[in-house]
């Protein structure tokens, strides 16, 4: 019994042995250096949001502002269907005209295409960084 | 609190020297895993890298829970990863139960043997002093071959086992496998070596030579 116990004890030291294969030499630099990428990119990736959660936040603030503004604004005589209305309008009436007074400026004529695409190219930027975020960096 | 909670804590904490320990300490144990399974090298490598990645991410982001074995949940990263490598290359299921229920008639374990039975015949033996050297080298050559082709569903229990010093019940876990199973075919392919070991030489020469 002792004797087939110390045969085992054998056999299992040989077959461990058998089973273990070596990575390459400097396999443990590869996974630190990517590990050190990950953390770099995790970091750059909460300064972004960041940047954009203060964005995002502080222009619905300025519409929300604007909104109430112009509702305190223009409450008056008539009724609240027409008070809603007109606080879309006035918006709507300011910010054109504050386009077409920063355009002036620019020397370029207000247009709708050319909300269109300057639309676009936002709409193209954030795109392209959600496409690096998600696909690229995954990779 | 454990070390192995230890070293969770203090990777969280930005300790990457530790992680770097880890790294060392179970890279090659888990890469011969990771080959048992893609039968690849840089498969294997690529598996590996993506687990120690994930096992990171998941320390950090506090997925790990503390109260259990930072090796076992390791090693079953290791193996899902590896799996999922597996399936995305060849494009196929990867099977651990197959064997037992296609193959019921190799209660034997002659499909543990193949091409093994046929080399330790052809050599004949030799029992000289100038030639045990000879005789040790090939004795260490059969277990060696014969553990290297071993079926997968063979292969990655021993190397879980033996290696990875995970228990049957660890194992059992990990593969989905029921634990009967584990223990059976960790049985199957001991008793098999043993039984072609002891065909060749004596148990005195066994613990001599190997």
């Amino acid at each position: 019994m002792s004797n087939d116990k110390n045969i085992d004890e054998i056999l299992n030291g040989r077959i461990k042995n058998s089973l273990l294969k070596q990575t390459r030499k400097n396999f443990s630099d590869d996974v630190m250096k990517q590990i050190m990428l990950s953390q770099q990119f995790a970091k750059e990736d909460k300064k972004e949001n960041k940047v954009l959660i203060y964005l995002t936040g502080g222009i619905s603030l300025f519409i929300v502002s604007f909104l109430v503004i112009f509702g305190i604004a223009n409450s008056g005589t008539e009724t609240k269907t027409n008070q809603t209305l007109n606080i879309f309008e006035n918006f709507s009436n300011l910010l054109k005209e504050n386009f077409s007074a920063l355009y002036e400026k620019l020397n370029l004529s207000f247009s709708i295409e050319y909300i269109i695409i300057a639309l676009t190219i936002i709409g193209f930027i954030l795109m392209s960084n959600f496409a690096d975020k998600i696909i690229f960096r995954k990779r | 609190m454990t070390v192995k909670e230890n070293i969770a804590n203090k990777i969280r904490s930005g300790d990457s020297e530790v992680f770097r320990k880890f790294v060392d300490e179970y890279k090659d144990k888990a890469y011969s895993l990771c080959i048992k399974i893609l039968k690849s090298p840089e498969d294997a490598e690529d598996a590996l890298q993506e687990s120690f990645l994930k096992l990171y991410k998941s320390i950090i982001e506090n997925q790990f829970e503390s109260n259990s074995k930072l090796s076992t949940y390791f090693y079953s990263i290791v193996y899902n990863t590896s799996v999922d490598l597996y399936k995305k290359k060849k494009r196929t299921g990867f099977n651990m139960i197959s064997i037992d229920i296609e193959s019921s008639d190799y209660s034997d374990g002659d499909e543990l043997t193949t091409g093994i039975k046929e080399k330790i015949s052809d050599y004949d033996g030799v029992n000289t002093d100038q030639e045990k050297n000879f005789n040790a080298d090939f004795a260490k050559e059969i277990i060696e071959e014969y553990v290297n082709n071993l079926p997968h569903q063979y292969s990655i229990i021993l190397n879980m086992f033996y290696l990875n010093e995970l228990s049957h019940d660890e194992i059992s876990k990990i593969l989905k496998i029921p634990l009967g199973t584990i223990k059976n075919r960790l049985f199957r392919a001991r008793e098999k070596l043993k039984f072609l070991i002891l065909e060749k030489y004596s148990e005195e020469e066994i613990k001599e030579l190997v």
